[in-house]
């Protein structure tokens, strides 16, 4: 009994990981198509979101793994499963509130990684499986991306040049609409597929099912519809800041950032090192930036943006740290509950800040600038014009 | 007596095949999807000229070919991960 209860809140809490992982990363297939005008914003965030659900079902080989190969997998307790989901979702809920694009699957690393240096100390952590797994590829993701954009829109620009404005603004459009659907089923797949190993292995650790079973159907299906769910609520901020934050996307230019976010993904999937689909995705856009004539990019949010990425992983980090110590304080069952309350007041308290400036579907094609942007507010009041 | 070799930290090779292989599908695409909207461009322009108006459907019906074919090993990707 005692344990159930435990697993019930864990089964919660992931769940509400990968309703967060859902909304935070909806920009990712959305945001060019929602700025060019594509399709209408509510309209791609339903269709990113119907094939999110599609792609939970398309495979399901999942790694029931925890941070494989990053953290010592012997030492992987109830606790720091939850203290890494809750150290996922608070940053994901702040990083969202901000308008930062940053990595769902990175702050589950750091929130795993934090929660178990807690329980275990920093010999439990592979920290070259970091540098091999997370850092070099969170590196190498957005430079490949960018610079593969860059000569994309420059071709498309330079092939296109003599067309008529109308055949080639609809025909981008079209394939716009295309890549977004590739992505978010490519999306679902992995992500939806990274919260079933969540929850499965806590199934196995619980012993409610023996090692190596298949995934329940039920969690295939409240996983699916959790990642749907959070992408249809659509993280308009991050869509802001994607398709209009870094420069002013054309069809042409949000045509070829998403089909070079596409190969990029798909060809790391193909080869088994799954890259970031948000550094992917961001880095695609500032390629498509650099790829037009005037080369219109507005390179001090980038470094914003990448600052937040490099303090990512610490700072999910210190909040699985947190919630594994909270747990402790208060023993593993009443802990659960503690933390779990602790965690669902931090995300009020971020929606009540988000509702001083709503960003939605009726806004986010607003000009950059015209609304509060809390991310550069933060750190700068100044609203940078686009360098050309 | 052979040393067996130290698995390097970051996975250079790997790394380097999803760059050679992103570039060339990611660009193989908008270039065949560039050179699908001029056709189609030209193709509305040449009411008149059935010469130009049979090759640009021909190059079209190519490039939609070429890219769907794209499409499917991405979805092909996707369901075998």
């Amino acid at each position: 009994m005692h344990n159930n209860f435990v697993l019930v809140f864990v089964v919660l809490i992931a769940v509400g990981f990968d309703f967060t992982n859902g909304f935070h990363d909806t920009a990712n297939a959305v945001a060019p198509t929602v700025a060019t005008g594509a399709l209408k914003p509510r309209t791609a965030v339903i269709l990113s979101s119907v094939l999110n659900l599609v792609g939970a079902f398309l495979s399901l080989k999942v790694a029931a793994t925890v941070a494989s190969g990053i953290i010592s997998q012997g030492s992987i307790i109830m606790p720091v499963v939850i203290g890494g989901l809750i150290g996922a979702i608070a940053w994901n809920v702040t990083t969202w509130y901000f308008g930062i694009p940053s990595s769902s699957s990175h702050a589950l690393i750091g929130g795993v990684v934090g929660a178990m240096i807690a329980h275990a100390g920093s010999s439990a952590v592979l920290w070259s499986g970091i540098v091999g797994k997370v850092l070099a590829p969170s590196i190498a993701a957005p430079i490949f991306a960018l610079v593969i954009a860059a000569i994309a829109t420059t071709l498309a620009r330079r092939l296109t040049k003599n067309t008529d404005d109308a055949t080639k603004s609809t025909g981008m459009r079209i394939g716009q609409i295309g890549s977004t659907s590739l992505l978010s089923i490519a999306h679902g797949t992995n992500d939806a597929q990274k919260t079933m190993g969540v929850v499965t292995l806590a199934l196995v650790a619980n012993g409610t099912l023996a090692q190596n079973s298949a995934t329940p159907k039920w969690v295939v299906l409240t996983c699916g519809l959790a990642i749907a769910a959070g992408t249809m609520i659509g993280g308009w901020r991050i869509i802001r800041t994607m398709g209009q934050g870094f420069t002013k996307l054309s069809p042409t230019q949000g045509f070829t950032a998403q089909i070079t976010s596409s190969a990029v993904i798909l060809t790391s999937s193909h080869f088994g090192m799954p890259l970031s689909t948000t550094y992917v995705a961001t880095g695609s856009i500032l390629g498509a930036g650099i790829g037009t004539r005037k080369r219109v990019v507005r390179w001090t949010l980038a470094g914003r943006v990448a600052t937040a990425w490099l303090i990512t992983l610490p700072c999910a980090g210190v909040c699985g740290a947190l919630a594994f110590y909270g747990q402790r304080a208060f023993g593993v069952s009443f802990g659960v509950v503690v933390m779990t309350a602790v965690l669902v007041g931090y995300c009020a308290f971020i929606y009540h800040l988000s509702r001083h400036d709503t960003i939605d579907a009726h806004n986010v094609n607003d000009k950059w600038g015209e609304h509060s942007e809390a991310f550069e507010q933060q750190i700068s009041p100044s609203k940078e014009p686009l360098k050309v | 007596m052979t040393a067996t070799a130290p698995t390097p930290l970051i996975d250079w090779h790997t790394l380097a095949q999803v760059l050679y292989i992103s570039v060339a599908v990611g660009i193989s695409i908008v270039f065949l999807f560039s050179a699908g909207v001029y056709s189609l461009s030209h193709f509305r322009r040449s009411e008149n000229s059935p010469v130009v108006r049979g090759l640009s459907v021909t190059a079209m019906s190519v490039l939609a070919l070429a890219i769907l074919g794209v499409a499917a090993w991405g979805f092909i990707v996707i369901v075998n991960k």
